[in-house]
């Protein structure tokens, strides 16, 4: 066994009917780690974590746990804990009840039950509420509750489903960090659902882009977001302009604009068609003409506080780009629809996807 | 304006209630205050005799017995009921029913005619006990007609639908949800059925057993088909003091006591029902 693998799924499939949810996927966990399964809706990220959990059985494939073969434990033998997409707290057991239930099913009862629960809802920042019932409770603290719930048991890994997704954004963004936080103090490794790209970028030590049940892409948040593999990454993290074109002797055509530079031109042979993707906070804009700029009219902006967003079309193509420009920049204050712009980009901030 | 078309469309129903069940309950209510003439009918001189006899030993053996068999009946139908329940409620949502309406489909024939054929069932020459011969089981036949296990089985048999109805209703509100976090915080089936389900599907026990209580102990069919003549429970007392006895007054105050019981029950339900809704998100 390899001391640097938790979790290790081998090649798994399931199956609703026709419905082929999770298709073939291998994956490799570390100890320690903060791992996010990030995909849109629908795409086999719960049917993923119910098969790690035990609620799902594979209809192929194999699921290792610190060395040992998860295939016919049963879920409340797993040394595995699963917060529920829905949060699932019992209605009718206060918050210090739902906390210690995982603790009372291991024989824990009495000072030492107190104490541990003590420190989880301490751990949650809940300690004034350990009498109250769920119902009575707002969306963040049952979010709270249930992490406390699931951590209580010292678990090796923490799976968890979409865990804010049920909370506004501002709560949303604050939990980010305490969850990161709390990961960190107890060292127990996590793996988060989450359809929001953003949430996964800023919690993540690794992320796998899933698809219709596959693993798309797999890396560092960094990775994912500068070097996407195809255009269903690309689109699906952060915002992408797209320029179709063809791989040539000395750089890419893009028809109509010109021959341009990327940064994995090297990697691909010449005469395939290519996807051109950049960023659009690495757009630049000039309010005159200079050599190798396109023209293009403004469409529109949008202001978003801190960021201004330019949609730009084309003269030459009828395309449209998206800028992002930040507020600094000497062109936000004045930009009007309908005016005259030029826009480059660095060849090293274009990138080439193959499909 | 909401309050009116509210009130319109209330209206017809509870005029119907009215009519048929409180003004009648009301002419019950008068009328155990008053004498039994000397030829059955009523003497109207106000007494609270009939009250001071319904609390006779004689009577109160009679009313603790129905109500041990009521109560025995309650407790066979949970038994029964839960577990079908509770496998109706996990089914696939398009299977569930076609299985609740299996469970009602006695209530399409006639309650005395499915009580006669529990009489075809369970007497000396009846399929049990002659299936039990045949079988060579047992030399001699059982008697298991006109005694409290003939009518306990007939009201279970009558009342298990109620039962499972308010079971399921109950049940299949949970969700595998809880089942499951319970399952994922170590619990085993048994620990997390007393754990989590049970106390959560206390409601609709509670609201199954006071169905069949109240349906059984003013049930008056079944122990006079089954129980024979010596086994009355309180409604066959109250029949008798209407039809036989000719004393309706002292009817009348044992009906009376009755509806107070059921009418104590059923609030107790409705308020549980609505303590549910409550907590329930
Ligand atoms: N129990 C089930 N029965 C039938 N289909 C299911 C079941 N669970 C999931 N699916 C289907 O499998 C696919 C993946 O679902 P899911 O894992 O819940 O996706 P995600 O969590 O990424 O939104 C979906 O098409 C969903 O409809
Ligand atoms: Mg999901």
């Amino acid at each position: 066994m390899d001391a640097n693998v938790l979790l290790e799924i081998n090649g798994i499939s399931k199956s609703f009917g026709a419905i082929t949810a999770v298709d073939d996927l291998t994956l490799r966990i570390a100890p320690g780690e903060f791992f996010a399964l990030l995909g849109p809706s629908g795409c086999g990220k719960t049917t993923l974590l119910r098969m790690i959990a035990g609620f799902e059985t594979p209809d192929r494939g194999q699921i290792r746990l610190a060395g040992s073969d998860m295939t016919g434990i049963k879920p409340n033998r797993r040394p595995i804990n699963l917060m529920f997409q829905s949060y699932a707290l019992f209605p009718h057991m206060t918050v210090a009840g739902n906390i210690g239930y995982g603790l009372e099913m291991e024989g824990v009862r009495g000072p030492g039950l107190k104490r541990r629960v003590g420190e989880a809802l301490e751990l949650v920042q809940l300690g004034a509420l350990a009498d109250r019932k769920p119902h009575r409770l707002s969306g963040g603290q049952r979010q709270r509750v249930a992490l406390a719930r699931a951590l209580i048991k010292r678990p090796k890994l923490l799976l968890l489903d979409e865990p804010l997704g049920a909370l506004d954004r501002k709560l949303r963004e604050q939990m980010q960090i305490e969850l990161k936080r709390i990961q960190r103090d107890t060292g127990i490794t996590f793996i988060v659902v989450t359809h929001d790209q953003e949430e996964a970028l800023t919690m993540a030590d690794r992320i796998a882009l899933l698809g219709q049940g596959r693993i798309v892409q797999l890396g560092r948040p960094r990775e994912l977001y500068e070097a996407p593999v195809n255009r269903f990454a690309a689109d699906f993290i952060g915002m992408m302009n797209f320029l179709p074109g063809k791989v040539t002797a000395d750089g890419v055509a893009l028809p109509g604009l010109g021959v341009f530079q990327a940064s994995n031109r090297s990697d691909l042979p010449q005469g395939v068609e290519v996807v051109m993707a950049i960023r659009p906070e690495r757009l630049r804009l000039y309010a005159e003409a200079r050599a190798a700029a396109l023209p293009g009219a403004v469409e529109g902006t949008a202001y978003l506080g801190q960021d201004l967003i330019v949609h730009l079309r084309l003269d030459a193509t009828g395309q449209m780009l998206i800028a992002r420009l930040t507020a600094g920049h000497d062109l936000t204050r004045d930009i009007t629809t309908g005016q005259r712009l030029w826009c480059d980009w660095p060849g090293a901030q274009a990138r080439l996807l193959a499909d | 304006m909401v309050l009116s078309r509210r009130a319109v469309m209330l209206a017809p129903g509870l005029g119907w209630l009215a009519l048929l069940l409180v003004i009648p309950c009301g002419i019950i209510f008068v009328h155990s205050f008053f004498e039994r003439g000397i030829y059955g009918g009523i003497d109207y001189v106000f007494t609270l005799e009939n009250y001071r006899r319904a609390i006779d030993p004689l009577y109160l053996r009679i009313f603790l017995a129905s109500v041990r068999i009521a109560l025995t009946a309650t407790a066979i139908a949970l038994l029964l009921g839960y577990p079908a329940a509770y496998f109706i409620a996990l089914q696939a949502k398009r299977r569930q029913m076609p299985l609740l309406i299996l469970i009602m489909l006695p209530f399409w024939s006639n309650y005395l005619i499915r009580t006669y054929a529990w009489i075809v069932l369970l007497n000396r020459e009846g399929l049990i006990n002659r299936g039990l011969i045949d079988l060579g089981v047992i030399d001699t036949p059982l008697s298991l007609l006109y005694n409290d296990f003939a009518v306990i089985t007939g009201l279970v048999y009558g009342y298990v639908p109620f039962m499972i109805l308010a079971l399921y209703s109950s049940i299949s509100k949970l969700g595998p949800d809880l089942r499951e976090a319970s399952t994922d915080l170590g619990a085993g089936a048994w620990r997390t059925f007393l754990r989590i389900t049970l106390p959560l599907t206390l409601p609709g026990i509670a609201a199954g057993c006071i169905f069949v209580f109240v349906l059984s102990i003013g049930n008056f069919v079944t122990p006079d088909l089954l129980g024979g003549k010596q086994r009355a429970m309180l409604g066959n007392l109250i029949y008798g003091q209407f039809l036989t006895a000719r004393d309706w007054p002292f009817g009348a105050a044992l009906a009376f006591i009755l509806i107070a019981i059921m009418m104590l029950l059923l609030s107790a339900q409705a308020w549980l029902v609505n303590r549910e809704r409550e907590i329930a998100p």
